[in-house]
């Protein structure tokens, strides 16, 4: 079986060896065990659930959280040439979508979301066919204290039921010990044979930097720009402020940085991630809306302007540096007040009594997240009071997870450590360089960086004419 | 800069006669389809702005002109506002060194601008890697509806694949030389393609010093202007129009979707009262979906909506009073209907401008 693993790997995957924790939770799910894996940002989780496909007869059936991330992940397997994938979502016309259930045992992944799952037709279709593994990623929004908690992820375990308790995967990068017990117990998995595959969140390639900046954030930006050459994401709370700093990153100081945010049309996204990826740019001044489902192997830094909300999230988003193994840096800017923006936010995320008033009386469906989990909550408590007691709870649990960052950023030893011990892990090495509190170089690192990743971006060109672009875009025409 | 040139666009809706409300510049933006409003936008030509920005804010706008307000280029007049001296002339400095959008004069295409330029985009790029022989590639547009279109057109015509890319290049060199120079290059800059990653809106901008939401606007006009050649050299360009027809009828032909339903009822030779109980609305609603029509299409036949008689009576009219006001009409012919008036003068306002 090990060879036959390699040869696909190989073959299909085009890598020569497995990460840790990847060839585990294939032979896992082969041998027909339900499996939670739990492996770090950029270690490969979406393979851990694609080889086996080219193993095995019937569909594996992937269940995406977001559209964006799910045409992606389409987009990647059609690259390396697969063609029975299909995604199955709202974004897919009618006539579409009964083109896809007439020839529905014909894919080898049907990537859907959980929405989508819960109609009947949908429903009856998959049922039709041999769902060979049913594929849970991003399994942390099943649980109510995760980060990203989504009430439609509830109805898994009755689906995976519905279609005949398929082999199990549920993925997901960072997750404390409660919220995997949690995914196993609402996918209606058993816990006692449950294969675990969990992987150390730790990335010891990537160094951890705390700045303080009383009111010189950008001065910290371009000290770090100026000497890191290879590629880097700036993330931000605020949309304004990511395109504030581009704009002056690009037009004072000629840096090739991009915007990424949730408002930037589609079309311009693709073609920023696309210059990102072959070095077009330098910088991407992004919100979180960049990164799922994005890997470019060579970022060198992750900056965070403001605090992140969790060590779940920061450790989500400091994950895409790195992904080539070599080292990188981690920074995150710290001003005193920081921590208000981030309360804000949780106040604002979290449905209040006129919410949950306002939403018991609506009988029209509203897409706002805010009114679904409003919803939800009132579907499944007894009365109102009962209702906003979870929801105190769910923001207890917040606002521990923000303190835990706040702390991060006052902690006077190792940072590694500390993020580590969210998650009950502790270092397995301790490495001089590790982070700012353990004597980590900046000069050296910096050196080193720039020996991995050297200058390569390309001119500013002006705008050409389009007779010159139609005679590279069309061949021989 | 995006709120510098929104603050100046702002300030172009008004003028020094009439006054114009937040509830009205509110309805432009967010695309409302009343007889009235169609009319307002018409007779100010503010067609560009129509369905701008569905989602902005009543909030958003007062903020907007509070500030206009205190820099005193408005003034308060009754429930509206209007123009001062001062804010004229700021206007007429600020265009004068800003684009301000010209080319979009009808309604007719506002659903479709976008979804034909995706599939352009798409198109562009899937002929492209296929002149390269090349399949594997991320798709510049990956919304499903697009990619769908795409594999529909080539269904059935692999062996015709590379008759097809003959033709699309040819339309689309066609196409690029009716355009002015200008403007076909900053088209071609945003499109992707084997080794043309494409550029964003933002970065061409840049490189034209435009303020990007002058850029929009700009772009909105080089598409409507493409749109327009399409349709025009439909015999030279077969292909574009295939494709734009089958964007225009899928985007409801420019109408709302009820209204478009009422038009499939009238092309069947319905009345307006058989319209009315088929569809379980008000004659009226007919009658505004009508209208809606009118605004909306190129070429509407005004007089199979009017009766004769009272299509010359109020054409008479008009020409003897300019200022010849429904009110009045309405006293002279009992017979009238609030249609009849607005299609007369809607015919007449565009065969003699507004």
């Amino acid at each position: 079986m090990a060879h036959k693993l390699q040869e696909i790997l190989n073959e299909k995957f085009g890598h020569s060896s497995f990460r840790p924790g990847q060839e585990e939770a294939i032979e896992s799910v082969l041998a027909g065990r339900d499996t939670l894996v739990i492996l770090p940002t950029g270690m490969g989780k979406s393979l851990c659930y694609q080889l086996p496909a080219y193993l095995q007869t019937g569909t594996t059936l992937v269940v995406s959280p977001l559209l964006s991330l799910m045409q992606d992940q389409v987009e990647n397997l059609r690259l390396q040439g697969e063609k029975r994938v299909v995604a199955l979502n709202s974004l897919t016309s009618y006539s579409e979508r009964r083109r896809i259930f007439q020839q529905i045992e014909q894919y080898r992944f049907i990537y859907t979301s959980p929405e989508m799952l819960q109609n009947k037709e949908v429903l009856q279709a998959l049922r039709r066919i041999k769902i060979r593994l049913f594929v849970v990623d991003e399994a942390h929004c099943i649980s109510h204290w995760g980060t990203d908690f989504r009430p439609d992820y509830l109805v898994l375990a009755d689906v995976r039921k519905q279609l005949g308790n398929p082999t199990t995967m549920a993925l997901t990068a960072t997750a404390t010990a409660q919220v995997r017990q949690e995914i196993v117990e609402f996918l209606g998995l058993s816990l006692e044979t449950t294969n675990q595959v969990v992987l150390s969140v730790d990335r010891p390639e990537i160094k951890y930097i705390v700045e303080y900046c009383p009111g010189n954030k950008l001065e910290k930006i371009l000290y770090y720009i100026k000497q890191i050459q290879g590629p880097g994401i700036i993330y931000f709370m605020s949309k304004k402020m990511a395109e504030q700093t581009a704009e002056v990153l690009r037009e004072q100081y000629k840096i090739k940085a991009g915007i990424y945010h949730s408002e930037i049309e589609a079309d311009d996204k693709v073609k920023i991630q696309q210059q990102f990826l072959q070095d077009e740019l330098q910088i991407i001044c992004a919100t979180s809306a960049f990164g799922m489902g994005f890997d470019k192997k060579d970022i060198r830094f992750i900056i965070h302007y403001h605090l992140p909300d969790s060590p779940e999230m920061y450790l989500q988003e400091v994950g895409r540096a790195g992904r080539d193994g070599k080292e990188s840096l981690a920074i995150l800017l710290y001003q005193p007040g920081d921590e208000q923006i981030q309360k804000r936010f949780l106040e604002e995320s979290l449905p209040t009594r006129e919410i949950l008033q306002t939403a018991s009386k609506k009988k029209t469906f509203d897409e706002d997240p805010l009114f679904k989990l409003a919803r939800y909550f009132i579907q499944t408590h007894s009365s109102m009071d009962k209702a906003l007691e979870t929801i105190a709870e769910r923001k207890e649990i917040k606002e521990k997870q923000l303190n835990y960052m706040i702390q991060y950023v006052f902690h006077k030893k190792c940072k590694r450590e500390y993020l580590l011990h969210y998650f009950n892990e502790e270092q397995k090495e301790t490495s001089v360089a590790c982070c700012s509190n353990c004597g980590l170089d900046r000069e050296r690192i910096f050196e080193q960086l720039n020996r991995i990743s050297p200058k390569i971006y390309k001119e500013e060109k002006s705008i050409k004419p389009w007779q010159t672009i139609f005679n590279v875009m069309y061949n021989k025409q | 800069m995006r709120e510098e040139y929104w603050f100046y666009y702002i300030l172009s809706y008004f003028n020094q006669e009439r006054s114009v409300t937040t509830s009205q510049l509110l309805h432009v933006f967010q695309g409302k389809r009343t007889p009235s409003m169609f009319y307002m936008m018409e007779a100010n030509q503010w067609h560009h702005g129509f369905l701008y920005n569905a989602s902005i804010t009543r909030q958003d706008l007062q903020q907007t002109l509070q500030l206009l307000l205190q820099k005193q280029y408005l003034q308060e007049e009754k429930k509206g506002y209007l123009l001062t001296n001062k804010g004229a002339e700021a206007c007429r400095l600020y265009f004068e060194a800003h684009y301000y959008p010209q080319k979009i004069k009808t309604f007719t295409y506002v659903n479709v601008r976008l979804p034909f330029w995706n599939q352009l985009q798409l198109f562009t790029q899937v002929f492209s890697e296929f002149s390269y022989q090349n399949t594997q590639y991320v798709p510049v547009i990956k919304h499903p509806y697009y990619q769908e279109n795409i594999r529909l057109l080539f269904q059935g015509q692999k062996d015709k694949k590379e008759t097809l890319l003959k033709q699309w290049f040819g339309e689309q060199q066609f196409l690029f030389e009716q355009l002015e120079e200008r403007q076909a290059n900053v088209l071609a800059n945003l499109l992707t393609g084997h080794h043309i990653l494409g550029e964003t809106k933002a970065q061409i901008a840049e490189k034209l010093q435009m303020e990007s939401l002058a850029f929009d606007f700009y772009l909105q006009d080089i598409l409507e202007t493409v749109i327009t050649l399409v349709k025009k050299n439909a015999s030279q360009l077969v292909l574009l129009n295939t494709i734009l027809k089958q964007l225009h009828l899928a985007t409801n032909l420019g109408l709302s979707a009820s209204t478009k339903d009422t038009y499939q009822l009238l092309k069947k030779g319905y009345t307006i009262p058989k319209i009315a109980n088929i569809r379980s609305i008000k004659e009226n609603t007919v009658r505004e979906h009508i209208l809606e029509m009118a605004f909306v299409f190129n070429n509407f036949p005004y007089q199979n909506f009017v009766p004769a008689t009272i299509y010359q009576y109020l054409n008479k009219r008009f020409e003897e009073e300019e200022n010849y006001h429904y009110r009045q009409a309405m006293q002279e012919k009992d017979t009238l209907e609030f249609m009849h008036y607005r299609l007369v003068e809607l015919e007449r306002m565009r065969q003699n401008g507004p």
